[in-house]
């Protein structure tokens, strides 16, 4: 072999086992990550990623360190001497007289010489990437496998009789009902959350029992059948959350599963929000008698037969007559594949409306749940259209005030005493008019003050100290200088709609009472106006709560009942009162005494118990750490007895904080 | 009395040298010494003979003194020896032995960590305990506890820490308090309250007798309660395990912990409940009064006026955060007692007054239910639990541990039984059991326990069923606390030095005289002895 040979050679040589070091690199690193993620239950493709990053590295690796016929040259100068820095002659093209003579001493030196060849750039670091990927992926092979979430371990292979009694895989997958309109599924994991009414089938491979039976939190307990070579499954409809676990057996040996949870997610009715018109419109009646109602409707499955209800509500007092029309609804607008926007343009004419009569609108929709659907109701939006003639009349909303209508009638009164005194200012007669504006405006502070107290406004006229009696002895705090008008003293049976009018009639009256003390009663006019306007509008909203208001107790004949002298059928008796409710908790405490002893049949009985009432409590919420629990305190029964110190926290948490107890605590 | 060794030594030594005596020879004179000096020698030796040595003038102690050092020292020193203590000083045990003497303290750099650290080593299930300690520290850090169930609580600071717990279980639990990278451990014993007896008599039918019969039975304690409904008819309720009878006879009382007179229950008691009623009072039980109307009675010391009505109060309880439902007080004052509980504000809500051995508590709260019917029934029960805890009937005999003592292996640990206490109690430590003398208390009622661990893990004291379980630590466990002490200790009592003329004399000591002397006469009396009988 000539020197340019050699060299060309060499670094071809170089070049492949630079890309066979790599090419082992990757696929021992794709391989091993491959089986860590199946071992730790994430999917096995994942090691294509790996791969790819130690290819990408190689690529990197690769380009910048290219091996060429002068690296190799390069080399032969640094490890052979007698070449006396001329290997890269062989290279080019000169043809001088020394280079030629050099050439033929490189060339002869070569050949008399065995060089060392030249180390491959690169490789170690690729060797080193497979090893450590074989020695991962040997030990995740090698290693026990841990618990995957959706399968209980036991040892592979052992299907013969006399294998050890083992539950090998549990796997659940559900069927919701029919109208969620939802495909069934698989869980990944034991605890699932499934739909209200779904039929849930457990799998269960334990090809060494001869029975197996799931049990449940209902005190259920199914039998399950057999599926096929060494598989049970049985199913049951959920409605309910259920605690769960499953029990192998074999003669008399038994294997037993964690608990785990299936819960359950409610169907909840339809939700209705009205988007138009607001809850409270009045229409007065030469206005358009037609009134755009829109809803937005959404549910959780899909919604079904949508509609709108119109309740006319006519005539005054106790004669009031409710009349009922069911109107179809629109489909407006889709938003998304659950909610919709519904309208309906309300002619009041056709509902028969009249002047002073009332409609009550709400939007009805049911959803699509089987056998019976859910039916929800928006809220009520209230039409009133005006009557501005009617006169009005004393009926407050939901509460019965005998002194109303002189509330009424006062108002309308001060109105009337006023434009008779403009009257008479005009036509230049009415005396004193300063003084009948102050008389007038005085009947007005009166009714104010009167009004003023259903709203629990500040009365005048009473003293400080009585409102703010208190222990004379006790210091005085900022308590006792702080007004608080949010307290039970000032709550009065009135709505809130109902107190903002009266508000906003009681500030007319405030302006009105200003300008006749004034003598301005012209300025008056206008916000007397205003407070009888404001009055008359929560005599018409009153019919809202005539028909709330269903029950009617029936009279008590006083006289028969009270202040008698007789109280026939008393007696002295004797009785025993309950403890009160039952201390559901108890088996925990006890468990959490017995676990100071050592081990025992008293003492698993206990911790038995126990486990029950952590199973209820976890169907009430916060399962995750209860079940936790639950299954510590099902390996301490299988004898862990490091399990002791984790389950007495799990149960001590689980406890709620007792109630301060009855006891001598000294002076 | 006869020693038999000297007189057995005398015996051979005079025998050995009437032999040599009778014995011819030229040795004979020498010969006969040598017996007689082994012989004499030997009685010295079997004698150990001691000499008298006076009481020294000055010492100086370290701070790794064992409790044995510090004890004969203290015997060997004179009364008005100086004591030096060098280091972070001595503990309590050991100061007490040097009680009579002059302490000089040369202390080293004062440590950082968890200085003081106190805690109910006794909790009882379902009432907050508290968690005090301080820290030294150059700069704020935090301080962590943990509690058994796996929670945690921190706090930053530079001084003083404290954190609630309150207990849910019964049963012997630890708690973990870490500063930095120490950590100390403190056991605490939750033991559920015992069980009580109430009666309740009212003149008509309240909400908050069956409310409070609830949480007496649920304790596992029983109320009776006696409602007047007419003037000729009662009814009677029993809530849990409730004493039997229905009138308030000397019998009855005396089982009860507390009677709760509640509106208009003064007025149906009869003249002779009345006078058992006052008895029972002087001899111990305990009486709340729900005061609703101006009123007097028997057992009624407070003097009882009216007050402007409608008034509502809000009350916080433990220093927590003052609770949202406001109740209604009744128009009604009391003059005379103490008040002990007051709301937010101020107002005063509960007085309370000593008679006799018991003590009457009156409350112008008369509707606790409101707390209840509000939502807010852990509120209600603490309201009951601080009312009928000032009244109630304290218990015959309890155990009582300082709450920053430390039981450690080896060191004393000092338990006090308060009551009506026996002379002896059960130890029960390691799964061995043992009996222990109690020794007279600073008071008639006190007597006192002195233990001294050995193993680590919980030891147990009991008497008369009453038991009472200490979490034991290692020997050198808490070392900055243990180190914070006895710098304490050591400095309260240097500054009280005291008075040398005024202690008392410590008597001169006797020691052993050293006897190699002996030993090597009756070598050489011997080997001459053996010498005569060569060639």
């Amino acid at each position: 072999m000539n020197g340019d040979a050699f060299l060309a050679t060499g670094a071809t040589r170089v070049n492949r086992l630079r890309l066979m070091a790599w090419t082992v690199a990757v696929l021992s690193a794709g391989v091993a990550s491959a089986v860590v993620c199946r071992r730790i239950g994430l999917s096995p493709w994942l090691g294509l990623v790996d791969a790819a990053l130690i290819a990408a590295t190689a690529a990197w690796v690769i380009r910048s360190r290219p091996v060429t016929e002068h690296t190799v040259a390069a080399h032969l100068d640094r490890v052979m001497p007698e070449l006396e820095e001329s290997a890269t002659l062989l290279l080019g093209h000169n043809e001088a007289v020394l280079a030629r003579l050099q050439r033929a001493r490189v060339r002869a030196a070569l050949t008399a010489a065995q060089p060392e060849p030249l180390p491959v750039p690169g490789a170690r670091t690729a060797l080193l990437i497979a090893t450590l990927a074989m020695v991962v992926g040997t030990a995740a092979v090698a290693l026990p496998a841990t618990r995957a979430s959706d399968t209980i371990a036991s040892p592979a292979g052992l299907t013969r009789a006399d294998a050890p009694l083992a539950i090998e895989r549990v796997r659940v997958r559900w069927a919701p009902p029919a109208y969620t309109r939802r495909a069934s599924r698989v869980s990944p994991t034991l605890n699932v959350t499934v739909e209200e009414g779904s039929t849930v089938t457990w799998d269960v491979a334990a090809p060494t029992a001869t029975m197996v039976h799931l049990v449940t939190s209902g005190r259920d307990t199914l039998a399950m059948t057999r599926a096929g070579a060494g598989g049970w499954t049985t199913s049951m409809p959920v409605a309910r959350p259920v605690l769960w676990h499953v029990v192998a057996s074999r003669d008399t040996a038994r294997a037993r599963s964690d608990d785990h949870l299936v819960s359950v997610s409610i169907d909840h009715p339809p939700l209705l929000s009205v988007i138009t018109p607001p809850s409270r419109l009045s229409i007065a009646w030469p206005e358009p008698h037609l009134v755009d109602a829109r809803a937005l409707v959404s549910d959780d499955h899909g919604l079904g037969a949508m509609r709108l209800v119109a309740t006319v509500a006519s005539g005054r007092g106790e004669g009031v007559r409710f009349r009922e029309k069911v109107l179809d609804v629109e489909l407006e607008e889709r938003r998304g594949p659950l909610s919709v926007v519904v309208m309906r343009r309300v002619n009041l004419d056709s509902l028969g409306v009249i002047p002073g009569d009332e409609v009550l609108l709400a939007f009805e929709a049911a959803d699509r749940r089987a056998p019976v659907p859910q039916v929800a109701r928006s809220e009520t939006i209230f039409i009133t259209v005006l009557d501005t003639v009617d006169a009005p009349t004393g009926e407050l909303p939901g509460i019965s005030l005998r002194v109303e209508p002189a509330y009424f009638r006062s108002q309308r009164q001060i109105i009337i005493d006023t434009e008779s005194l403009l009257r008479d200012m005009r036509q230049g007669r009415g005396g004193d008019t300063l003084r009948r504006s102050m008389d007038i405006g005085y009947d007005q502070h009166l009714l104010r003050l009167r009004y003023g107290q259903l709203v629990g406004e500040e009365t005048e006229g009473m003293g400080a100290e009585e409102e703010h009696a208190h222990e004379s002895d006790a210091p005085v705090t900022e308590e006792d200088f702080r007004h608080n008008h949010d307290m039970e003293e000032n709550a009065t049976l009135l709505g809130a709609s109902v107190k903002t009018l009266l508000k906003r009639a009681l500030s007319a009256m405030w302006e009105a009472e200003k300008h006749l003390r004034t003598g301005n009663a012209r300025a008056a006019l206008p916000w007397e106006y205003r407070s009888l306007e404001a009055l008359e509008e929560i005599r018409r909203a009153s019919r809202a709560y005539v028909k709330r208001i269903g029950f009617e107790p029936p009279s008590i004949d006083v006289a028969k009942t009270r202040l008698t002298k007789t109280a026939t059928g008393l007696a002295s008796l004797a009785r025993t009162a309950g403890v009160g409710g039952a201390d559901l908790d108890a088996p925990v405490r006890d468990a959490l005494l017995m676990l100071e002893t050592p081990p025992s049949a008293p003492r698993n009985a206990s911790l038995e118990a126990a486990g029950v009432r952590l199973g209820e409590r976890a169907l009430q919420g916060e399962a995750t750490r209860h079940l936790e629990t639950l299954a510590l305190l099902r390996r301490l029964l299988d004898g862990c007895a490091d399990c002791a110190a984790a389950v007495r926290r799990g149960l001590l948490a689980a406890l709620p904080v007792p109630p301060a107890p009855l006891r001598a605590r000294g002076w | 009395m006869v020693n038999w060794t000297i007189a057995a030594a005398g015996v051979v030594g005079v025998a050995m040298a009437a032999h040599a005596w009778h014995a011819a020879g030229p040795r004979r004179i020498r010969t006969t010494i040598a017996a007689l000096v082994a012989g004499a020698m030997m009685a010295v030796l079997a004698w150990r003979p001691t000499h008298e040595v006076a009481g020294r003038n000055r010492v100086t102690i370290g701070d790794d003194a064992a409790l044995a050092d510090v004890e004969a020292a203290a015997m060997r020193l004179a009364a008005d020896a100086e004591v030096t203590v060098t280091g972070h000083g001595l503990d309590s045990a050991s100061l007490g032995l040097l009680s009579s003497h002059r302490i000089a303290w040369r202390p080293s750099a004062a440590p950082t960590g968890v200085a003081a650290l106190d805690w109910p080593h006794r909790a009882v299930l379902g009432e907050r305990a508290a968690v005090r300690g301080a820290v030294a520290a150059h700069d704020s850090a935090w301080v962590f506890i943990e509690h058994p169930d796996g929670a945690r609580d921190s706090v930053l600071t530079d001084s003083a820490f404290q954190f609630g717990i309150v207990p849910r279980a019964a049963g012997t639990w630890q708690w973990v308090v870490r500063h930095g990278a120490a950590a100390d451990t403190v056991g605490v014993q939750v033991a559920p309250a015992p069980a009580p007896q109430i009666a309740w008599i009212e003149g008509r039918p309240s909400r908050e007798a069956s409310v409070l019969g609830a949480l007496v039975g649920a304790q596992g304690g029983g109320m009776l309660q006696r409602t007047r409904l007419t003037a000729s008819a009662v009814r009677v309720t029993r809530h849990g395990a409730a004493p039997e009878g229905n009138v308030l006879t000397p019998d009855l009382l005396r089982g009860l912990d507390a009677i709760v007179i509640g509106p208009g229950g003064l007025t149906v008691l009869g003249a002779g409940e009345r006078s058992a009623l006052r008895t029972a009072v002087d001899s111990g039980l305990g009486v709340v009064h729900l005061v609703d109307t101006v009123t007097t009675g028997a057992v009624m010391p407070f003097g009882v006026r009216a007050a402007p009505g409608d008034q509502r109060v809000r009350v916080a309880f433990d220093g927590g955060s003052a609770v949202a439902v406001a109740v209604p007080l009744a128009p009604v004052t009391l003059v005379g007692g103490e008040v002990f509980l007051r709301s937010i504000t101020g107002v005063p809500l509960a007085w309370r007054m000593r008679i006799g051995r018991g003590v009457v508590v009156a409350t112008r709260v008369t509707q606790p239910s409101r707390w209840g019917l509000a939502g807010e029934p852990a509120v209600e029960a603490s309201w009951w639990s601080v009312l009928l805890g000032a009244a109630m009937r304290a218990p015959r005999a309890e155990w009582r541990v300082r709450n920053d003592a430390l039981a450690r292996v080896d060191h004393p640990l000092m338990v006090q039984r308060v009551g009506e206490a026996g002379d002896s109690a059960l130890v029960l430590e390691g799964g061995a059991a043992s009996m222990i003398a109690l020794a007279s208390g600073p008071d008639s009622t006190t007597k006192l326990a002195r233990l001294w661990p050995r193993d680590t893990g919980w030891i147990a004291l009991a008497q008369d069923g009453d038991t009472i379980r200490l979490h034991v630590a290692a020997r050198d466990a808490h070392p900055s606390l243990d180190r914070a002490a006895r710098r304490r200790a050591t400095s309260a009592v240097e500054q009280r030095r005291p008075d040398p003329t005024s202690a008392p004399p410590v008597p001169p000591s006797r020691e052993r005289l050293h006897l190699w002397w002996a030993w090597a006469a009756l070598v050489l009396a011997l080997a001459t002895l053996w010498a005569r009988r060569g060639p």
